[in-house]
């Protein structure tokens, strides 16, 4: 079975008034190997899927009529923006990767801090699935830590995403179990001096949650020796919007007509604090970061943790 | 079973010694017994744990111990009321706790009710919203579980006709019972919705068009809802609400607003990708529909009722009281939604 295949059916409409296939290969621009997991937006049709671990991506239509751009990204690659148009008659496209120095020395720490704890028990929303008075449209959700000093460490997070079928504290599954599966990366930023939102990676692993299944996902970062420079740090959830992810949402618009979207897992519980400091930021479709103030004034932070230590 | 399974079933396990000692929250509501109206400000005591609470307008409390005592005891009181003592390990979640008013309350409320006439229409009785599961056995023997109430939602407004025993009474009180979208029928489930105690909806009262059909709107109210009361008394004394025709309609106006939102899961199925055949290969795959609160309750009644539903407030449909599974103790159904008026 060709994983290409399946990023074409992610584009049907487009395919239905299109028959013409445009198939890219993304690679590394040193090595020329294939980049694994990009992120292809087109951003005017407010589209974005990832590739598989071949780097194959198709767009269905005749390219030098489309009026749109293209964003290619992957983690330790700088972002290749585009006109749909001048992809036509390529079929590799090519990324550069960051050269960034994260040597860092691991230091002792006793202390252990718990940031942004929540109760499981007062989640009630879910951040991630479009509903009948917006779409989700965006890539990555980034929860503000705010910590004393900097220099600390960052040990381990905690978030709490929606799963139907099997919850661990409840102790209890069900045979639809198999539609809660999902994967995401985490991603660790420093804040940015500028925007004090999400600013550079501080960690250039890939950190990948793999076929989570359960309500509560804890993630031990420790390997990773992730030392937060300033007081504040994010921690995001980066969608992979691939098939193994993509579901569905049924919706009601506001005329009263029946709107499905595809929908791509996990969904993030949103803590259930009330308040005008708002810390969540989200990164849409033209990588640009955000307040995230869908949930306001109730949500003003995702279900999720950090251990720091210092 | 699935190795996988198997695995989690032990660490499952292993878990369970733990979790004894974790959090506790008892929550519920209490009612006067023989009204049924709730009791706001009574209260509500863990006797070893020593922690108290007292109700709200709803006559809903929460308590949460994170540290429980065995053999604790509930303690529900209240001014004029003989108290209720149920043991921890007997409470159940959302429990209405009934008081019984103490004898001198009685006398009063004879005294006052000569005065003037008080009148409940389509009154229901928390037991009937409240969630009581049924077992059936099929003609090959399976035992099919369910629930004998079901939740009534629209993308609209659902409006249900009263009728008054004279013209120019005046609306005191809207009752309405209040349910999860989805409740396990089996101790094992998990429910597929997700469970919200906030939500915030419209109350409208409706007069009769010159065809009897609803017409002119002349009360609205927004109603928020922060608890996880099952039963919900609005309160309308001070509105003077006076109904100048016998025949009137009160409709719940569901809001498409974020606080509202409840995500329900569907099976859905996508094209994971072609075979070498030619083939498409389908998967099953979550689809979660976007809802909205409230979920009112349909239960089985003795006295069917007459209800509409529109999705702008000027087209109406007859709404279908039926219940998707078949009459056990009545044949009618109705709409946990009540008017008390004065006269």
């Amino acid at each position: 079975m060709k994983k290409i295949v399946v990023l074409f059916c992610l584009f049907p409409f487009l395919a239905d008034a299109q028959g013409k296939l445009n198939k890219f290969h993304v690679v590394d621009s040193l090595s020329g190997k294939a980049v694994p997991s990009v992120s292809v937006t087109l951003v005017r049709a407010r589209l974005s899927i990832n590739t598989e671990k071949d780097g194959i991506f198709m767009i269905p239509g005749n390219l030098a009529s489309l009026r749109d751009t293209i964003i290619l990204y992957a983690q330790n690659y700088k972002p290749n923006q585009l006109l749909t148009r001048q992809l036509n008659g390529r079929d590799t496209l090519r990324l550069t990767k960051f050269a960034i120095d994260f040597k860092s020395k691991p230091a002792k720490y006793n202390n252990d801090t718990l940031l942004n704890s929540y109760r499981k028990q007062d989640i009630v929303h879910y951040a991630g699935v479009n509903t009948g008075t917006a779409k989700f449209e965006y890539l990555q959700l980034a929860q503000q830590f705010y910590t004393s000093k900097p220099g600390t460490i960052l040990k381990s997070i905690k978030l709490n995403r929606l799963a139907f079928g099997l919850d661990v504290s409840e102790y209890t599954w069900t045979h639809l179990v198999h539609l809660d599966v999902t994967k995401f990366r985490i991603r660790i930023y420093d804040i940015d001096p500028i925007t004090h939102g999400p600013g550079r990676d501080l960690c250039n692993k890939v950190i990948e949650e793999s076929k989570s299944v359960g309500s509560q996902v804890s993630i031990n970062l420790k390997k990773y020796n992730i030392i937060i420079p300033n007081t504040s740090f994010f921690v995001a959830i980066e969608w992979i919007r691939d098939f193994y992810n993509a579901g569905y949402s049924v919706a009601y618009d506001q005329d009263g007509e029946i709107t499905r979207d595809i929908n791509y897992r996990p969904a993030l519980g949103i803590s259930a604090i009330t308040g005008k400091a708002l810390n969540i930021w989200a990164l849409n479709f033209n990588r640009e970061w955000k307040p995230f103030t869908y949930f306001m004034p109730f949500g003003t932070d995702l279900a999720m943790s950090a251990i720091i230590a210092y | 079973m699935n190795p996988n399974y198997r695995y989690l079933l032990i660490s499952l396990l292993c878990w369970l010694p733990i979790r004894s000692f974790a959090q506790r929250v008892y929550e519920g509501q209490v009612v006067n017994k023989v009204t049924e109206a709730p009791l706001k400000n009574a209260t509500v005591a863990l006797l070893k744990a020593k922690l108290a609470v007292a109700t709200d307008d709803q006559g809903y409390y929460k308590l949460v111990v994170n540290k429980p005592v065995t053999n604790d005891t509930l303690q529900f009181s209240f001014v004029g009321y003989d108290t209720y003592l149920l043991p921890a390990a007997n409470y159940q979640p959302k429990m209405f706790i009934p008081l019984t008013p103490a004898n001198n309350r009685l006398k009063q409320v004879d005294i006052a009710g000569n005065k003037i006439k008080t009148l409940t229409l389509y009154k229901f009785n928390v037991s009937d919203i409240k969630d009581i599961r049924f077992e059936l056995m099929t003609k090959d023997g399976l035992v099919r579980g369910g629930y004998y109430t079901t939740p009534v939602y629209t993308n609209g407004t659902f409006a249900k006709q009263f009728e008054a025993p004279q013209v120019n009474v005046k609306l005191n009180t809207i009752d309405l019972g209040r349910r999860d979208r989805d409740i396990p029928t089996s101790p094992e489930d998990y429910p597929l919705a997700t469970s919200s105690k906030y939500m915030r909806f419209l109350i409208h009262v409706i007069l009769p068009d010159s065809a009897g059909a609803l017409g002119k709107t002349i009360f609205t109210k927004e109603v928020y809802i922060s608890n996880g009361a099952l039963k919900i008394t609005i309160d309308l004394k001070d509105k003077q609400i006076i109904i100048p025709t016998t025949k009137f309609f009160i409709a719940v106006e569901w809001l498409p607003i974020r606080i509202n939102e409840v995500i329900y899961l569907n099976v859905g199925r996508k094209t994971a990708g072609i075979k070498k055949d030619g083939s498409s290969q389908i998967e099953e795959t979550a689809k979660y529909s976007i809802l909205y609160q409230p979920f009112l309750v349909k239960f089985e009644s003795a006295v069917g009722a007459v209800g509409w539903q529109s999705v702008d407030n000027r087209h109406w449909f007859k709404f279908d009281f039926r219940s998707p599974h078949p009459s056990r103790k009545h044949p009618n159904h109705d709409v946990a939604l009540s008017a008390t008026i004065v006269y």
